[in-house]
C-alpha cells in the first residue's frame, strides 16, 4: 500500500515535467471579459478549449467536470499576440553572403534564447522568426511559439516566409543592391529554364523510347508538342529571338529541384509569403516593381522603416500591408526652417486604410518591448483602439497566412490566448496567464524575475 | 531692450535653425477671456470637476469649476474624453542644446545656467509636448560643483518674464560622472584639459569638501577685509543661509556621500536622479532630503539587461541597477518625491511619459500628479504661481486626450501664461 503510494507520488512529481508540452485535454477560462477581436466582446463569459483548440465561447457555457479551470473573474481574455516578424532568437540574424534564399532559420534558432522567455511574458504567443535585413535574399523564416526545447516542437508553420531586402545593406549603394537583387532573380530564372528544358528533353527521350510499347497520356502529348520549338535551342541567337514558350514554374516540380533552389522556387510560384524590407520611402517603388515583375506581389508584406509613411499612397495602390518599425514615430528636421516634424505611422496608415501590424523589439526601449504597450502608444497617437488591437493580433496573423487559426478567438481556432489583469490599453494592466494551443504556459504569479522587478518579491528587490 | 533682442535674433537667424516655436510675444492684455472646457478638470488640490472648465484672462486663472459661463469668452471645448490638469513642472531638465557645465574646471559655483539660455532652442517645444509648463534646468554633471540652475516657463518671451529664477539651486554631482573623462597624467606632457583629477569617487568627494572648507576659511578672511573670490563667495553665502544644494547622486553609495556632505556643511539637500533610492528610503527620510527621482531608464536591468548609452558609459554603469517599480516603492516607504526626466526631458521619454511609466508600475495616479505639479512647485519655490489650478494662479495647464499618465493618452494642448502652445502640430 505504502509502496504503491510512494510510486504514485513519485509519478506525480515526474509527470508534470514529462508532460510539460502536452496540453490538457480540456481547459476552461471562466468569468472573464472576452475580447474576440474578430467578433463581439463578451462580459463575464467562459472560454472552453479542447485538444488545443477553442471549443466554445459564451456566457452560460457548462464547464465539463474534467476540465482544468483558470478563474479569470474580473479579468480580460484576448487572443495571443502575434509578432509579424523579428530576427531575434537567432544566433546571428544575417548571413554575410548576400543571396542565400536556401538558408532557413531552422539551423540558427536558439530555443533557450532569453528572447523567447521574454516573449512569453509579454504574451507574444506566435512569432515569425526570419533572417535580418542586412542581406539581399536572406532565407526563410519559421512561425514559432515561444515555448519548447527544439525548433520542431516550437514550430507553428515551417514556410514562414522569405526575407528579401529592397533597401541597401550596410556599405552598399542602392544601385548596386537593387541590381544584385534583380540579377539574383534573372539568374535563378535562367537556372530554372535550363532545368525545365532538361526535364522536358529527358521526358521526350523517355517517350521516344517508350513510344512503341506504351501509349502516352494526353497530357504528355500536349507537353511534347509544347517543347517542340525548344528542341533547337542550342543556338542562342535563335532562342533569344523567340519568346520563351515554356514556363519553368509550370514544368518543374518540387522533386526536380535541388535543395538550393526550392525555397526561391516556392516564392516565384506564389506559395511562400515574402517579407520585403524597405527602410526608406525611395525603396518602396523598387520593392513593388520587383515583387510585381517576379510575380509574388500578392504574397508580399512590406517591412518598413519610419520614413516609408511618405510612400503610403504607393503602398495602398499596390494593395500591400505593412509591418511598422517598433519605434513608429518618424522625426525629421527641415534643414532650412529648422522646423521639426513628427509623424506617427500608425495614424497615417490607419487613416489611409492600409492594413498594418505593430512590431516590438526586445532590443529597444521599454515601451518597444511589448506589443500591448506598442498598441497603447498607437492609441495615444490617435489610432482607434479596435484598429490598434487588430494590429497586434489579426493583421499579423493574416500576414503570416494564419488568419484561419490565429489572431482572434473563434470556435475551431487555436486555443492561444492571454488573460490580462485589466483592459488591454490601461496603464497597470499585466499579462497574467498565457495559454498556447490549449497549454497553460505562463503565470505571472509564478514569474520570479518579474516579481523581483516590480517589487513583489520577498526580498523586495534589494 | 526689445529692439536689441530682435536684432540679436535677426543676427542669429542665419546661423541658428528656427525651433518651430512661435516668435516670443509680449503678453498683451486679452480682450476676451479663454473658456477652456473638457470632460474633466483636475485641479491637483484634490478636486475633480466633471464636466469642468477653466476661465483664463491676462495669463491668470479667473475661475475653475463646473458650469462656468462667460459672456464674451472665446470657448475652446476639448470634448468629453479630455482631461485638464495643471501644467506639469519638470523638476530636473537637462537640455542638450544649452551649455550645462564648464568642461575645464571642477568647481565653478559662480556660473549660472541662465546666462546660456537659448530662447530659440527646440527643447522648449519638446518640454511642452510632455505637458511641461515650468522646468528647473539643471547644470550638467561634468564638474563637481557646476553652477546654479534656472527655473523657467517653457514658452520663452521677448523679455525675461519667462525666467522665474535665474539663480536657482546650486548643483553638485557625486559619483563617477565628474571624473568620468579625466585621465591621470602619468607619462608624457599633459596636453588636454582631461589630464586632470579627480579620477575617482574619493577625488570627487574631496573636491567638494575642499571647496566648502576653503569657502569657510575665505568667509573668515573676507570678513576681515580680504579680497573677493566670486566662487568661494557663492559657497560661503550658501552655508551662511543654510541654503539648498542639489546633488546628483545615483547609486546608494553616492546618495550616502551626498547626505554626509550636506550635513557636514549645514546645507539642505536635494537629491537628483536617485536611481537606487529605493534601496534605503529610511536614510533619505532621516536626512530630510528632497528627492527628485528619475528618469526611469528605458533599458532597465532586472527584466532584460540593456545598454544605456544615453550619456556614455558612466550613465550605464550607474543606472543598470535601476528598478521600474522604484516610484511605487518610494511612495510605499513614505518618501515624498518629485519626478524628473533629466536628459530625456525634451524628448518623448519626458515627464508625461515618466509619470505614465511610474503609474504603470504601481504608483497611484494622484501621487504621480502631485509629483509632477504640487511637490516640485513647492520645492522650486514657485508654488504661489503654479502647480495647481486655482483662481489667481498662472494660467498654465495641460489638456490630455484622456486620463493623464496613461500609456494610451497624451497631452493634446498646453497653455503657458494664458497662451496656447502648439503642443501637437500634426
Amino acid at each position: 500500500m505504502s509502496k504503491k503510494f510512494l510510486t504514485l507520488s513519485l509519478l506525480s512529481l515526474v509527470a508534470p515535467q514529462a508532460g510539460a508540452f502536452q496540453a490538457p485535454e480540456k481547459l476552461a477560462i471562466t468569468g472573464a471579459k472576452v475580447i474576440t477581436v474578430s467578433g463581439e466582446t463578451y462580459e463575464k463569459a467562459n472560454v472552453l478549449l479542447e485538444n488545443g483548440r477553442i471549443q466554445a465561447i459564451g456566457k452560460d457555457l457548462e464547464i465539463p467536470w474534467d476540465a482544468k479551470v483558470i478563474d479569470a473573474s474580473g479579468k480580460v481574455v484576448m487572443p495571443g499576440l502575434v509578432v509579424a516578424q523579428t530576427n531575434e532568437g537567432l544566433d546571428r540574424p544575417n548571413e554575410n553572403v548576400p543571396v542565400t534564399p536556401f538558408l532557413s532559420v531552422l539551423d540558427a534558432l536558439n530555443p533557450v534564447d532569453a528572447f523567447f522567455e521574454d516573449s512569453l511574458r509579454e504574451g507574444h504567443a506566435t512569432i515569425l522568426v526570419i533572417p535580418g535585413n542586412e542581406t539581399v535574399i536572406g532565407g526563410t523564416g519559421r512561425v514559432v511559439k515561444p515555448h519548447g526545447l527544439t525548433v520542431e516542437s516550437m514550430t507553428v508553420r515551417v514556410d514562414g516566409g522569405m526575407k528579401i531586402a529592397a533597401s541597401p545593406r550596410r556599405g552598399v549603394s542602392a544601385m548596386a543592391h537593387v541590381a544584385e537583387l534583380r540579377k539574383a532573380f534573372v539568374e535563378f530564372r535562367d537556372e530554372l529554364e535550363v532545368a525545365a528544358e532538361k526535364k522536358l528533353a529527358s521526358a521526350k527521350n523517355e517517350k521516344k523510347a517508350e513510344a512503341p510499347s506504351a501509349a502516352a497520356g494526353k497530357a504528355d502529348d500536349k507537353k511534347a508538342d509544347e517543347k517542340k520549338p525548344e528542341e533547337k535551342k542550342g543556338d542562342d541567337k535563335k532562342a533569344a529571338e523567340k519568346p520563351a514558350p515554356i514556363d519553368p514554374l509550370q514544368v518543374l516540380e518540387w522533386r526536380d529541384l535541388t535543395p538550393r533552389q526550392r525555397a526561391l522556387f516556392e516564392v516565384l510560384s506564389g506559395r511562400m509569403p515574402v517579407f520585403l524590407w524597405c527602410e526608406r520611402a525611395m525603396d518602396v517603388a523598387h520593392a513593388i516593381e520587383i515583387a510585381k515583375s517576379q510575380g509574388f506581389l500578392a504574397r508580399t508584406t512590406l517591412v518598413i522603416g519610419a520614413e516609408c509613411w511618405k510612400a503610403a499612397d504607393e503602398i495602398k495602390a499596390a494593395g500591400l500591408s505593412v509591418i511598422l518599425p517598433s519605434d513608429f514615430v518618424h522625426r525629421e528636421i527641415d534643414p532650412l526652417t529648422g522646423k521639426e516634424r513628427e509623424t506617427s505611422l500608425p495614424k497615417v496608415f490607419a487613416a489611409k486604410g492600409i492594413p498594418f501590424a505593430l512590431n516590438a523589439t526586445s532590443r529597444g526601449a521599454l515601451l518597444e518591448r511589448s506589443l500591448l504597450l506598442r498598441a497603447a502608444s498607437a492609441v495615444a497617437a490617435g489610432v482607434e483602439p479596435a484598429v490598434a488591437l487588430r494590429a497586434i493580433t489579426l493583421e499579423p496573423a493574416r500576414m503570416l497566412g494564419l488568419q484561419d487559426s490565429h489572431g482572434s478567438l473563434e470556435v475551431g481556432k487555436a486555443g492561444t490566448l492571454l488573460v490580462l489583469s485589466g483592459d488591454p490599453f490601461r496603464s497597470g494592466t499585466w499579462v497574467e496567464e498565457v495559454v498556447i494551443d490549449g497549454a497553460h504556459l505562463y503565470s505571472r504569479s509564478k514569474d520570479d524575475r518579474l516579481q523581483r522587478l516590480t517589487g513583489d518579491s520577498k526580498d523586495g528587490g534589494r | 531692450m526689445l529692439a536689441l533682442f530682435s536684432l540679436c535674433l535677426a543676427a542669429l537667424g542665419a546661423a541658428l535653425p528656427n525651433s518651430g516655436i512661435e516668435p516670443p510675444v509680449q503678453a498683451a492684455p486679452d480682450e476676451h477671456p479663454w473658456l477652456i472646457q473638457a470632460g474633466t478638470v483636475i485641479d491637483a488640490k484634490g478636486q475633480r470637476f466633471a464636466p469642468g472648465a477653466v476661465l483664463v484672462k491676462d495669463g491668470k486663472i479667473l475661475a475653475v469649476g463646473t458650469g462656468l459661463v462667460a459672456a464674451n469668452a472665446k470657448v475652446r471645448d476639448f470634448g468629453a474624453h479630455a482631461v485638464v490638469t495643471p501644467g506639469l513642472i519638470e523638476a530636473n531638465a537637462e537640455i542638450e542644446s544649452i551649455d550645462r557645465a564648464e568642461e575645464g574646471a571642477e568647481i565653478t559655483p559662480r556660473l549660472r545656467l541662465a546666462d546660456g539660455l537659448d530662447p530659440e532652442s527646440r527643447a522648449w517645444a519638446g518640454l511642452r509636448r510632455n505637458g511641461v509648463t515650468s522646468a528647473f534646468l539643471s547644470p550638467g554633471g561634468r564638474a563637481v560643483i557646476s553652477g546654479r540652475g534656472a527655473v523657467v516657463k517653457t514658452m520663452p518671451t521677448a523679455d525675461e518674464r519667462w525666467i522665474l529664477d535665474p539663480a536657482g539651486a546650486l548643483k553638485a554631482t557625486m559619483g563617477q560622472e565628474p571624473s568620468g573623462g579625466n585621465i591621470v597624467p602619468r607619462f608624457g606632457r599633459p596636453n588636454s584639459i582631461f589630464y586632470r583629477r579627480p579620477t575617482t569617487r574619493m577625488g570627487v568627494t574631496w573636491e567638494f569638501r575642499k571647496a566648502f572648507s576653503d569657502a569657510q576659511l575665505y568667509a573668515a578672511a573676507r570678513s576681515a577685509g580680504g579680497p573677493l573670490d566670486p566662487d568661494a563667495q557663492v559657497l560661503a553665502d550658501l552655508m551662511a543661509s543654510k541654503g539648498e544644494i542639489r546633488m546628483r547622486a545615483r547609486l546608494l553609495q553616492d546618495i550616502r556621500t551626498a547626505i554626509r556632505l550636506a550635513e557636514e556643511f549645514g546645507l539642505r539637500l536635494v537629491i537628483e536622479e536617485g536611481i537606487e533610492s529605493f534601496r534605503s528610503p529610511e536614510e533619505i527620510l532621516a536626512a530630510k532630503a528632497k528627492l527628485i527621482y528619475g528618469p526611469t531608464l528605458f533599458e532597465p536591468a532586472g527584466i532584460v539587461f540593456g545598454f544605456g548609452f544615453a550619456t556614455g558609459s558612466v550613465r550605464q554603469q550607474e543606472t543598470d541597477r535601476n528598478y521600474l517599480a522604484t516610484p511605487a516603492r518610494l511612495h510605499a516607504s513614505g518618501v515624498e518625491f518629485a519626478l524628473g526626466s533629466a536628459d530625456y526631458a525634451a524628448t518623448d521619454r519626458g515627464l508625461a511619459h515618466q509619470a505614465a511609466i511610474a503609474v504603470h508600475f504601481g504608483l497611484p495616479r494622484e501621487v504621480a500628479l502631485r509629483a509632477c505639479t504640487v511637490v516640485p512647485a513647492m520645492w522650486l519655490g514657485i508654488e504661489k504661481r503654479v502647480g495647481t489650478l486655482e483662481v489667481g494662479k498662472d494660467a498654465d495647464l495641460v489638456v490630455w486626450s484622456g486620463e493623464p499618465f496613461e500609456l494610451a493618452t497624451r497631452p493634446v494642448a498646453v497653455m503657458v501664461d494664458g497662451v496656447f502652445a502648439d503642443a501637437q502640430e500634426d
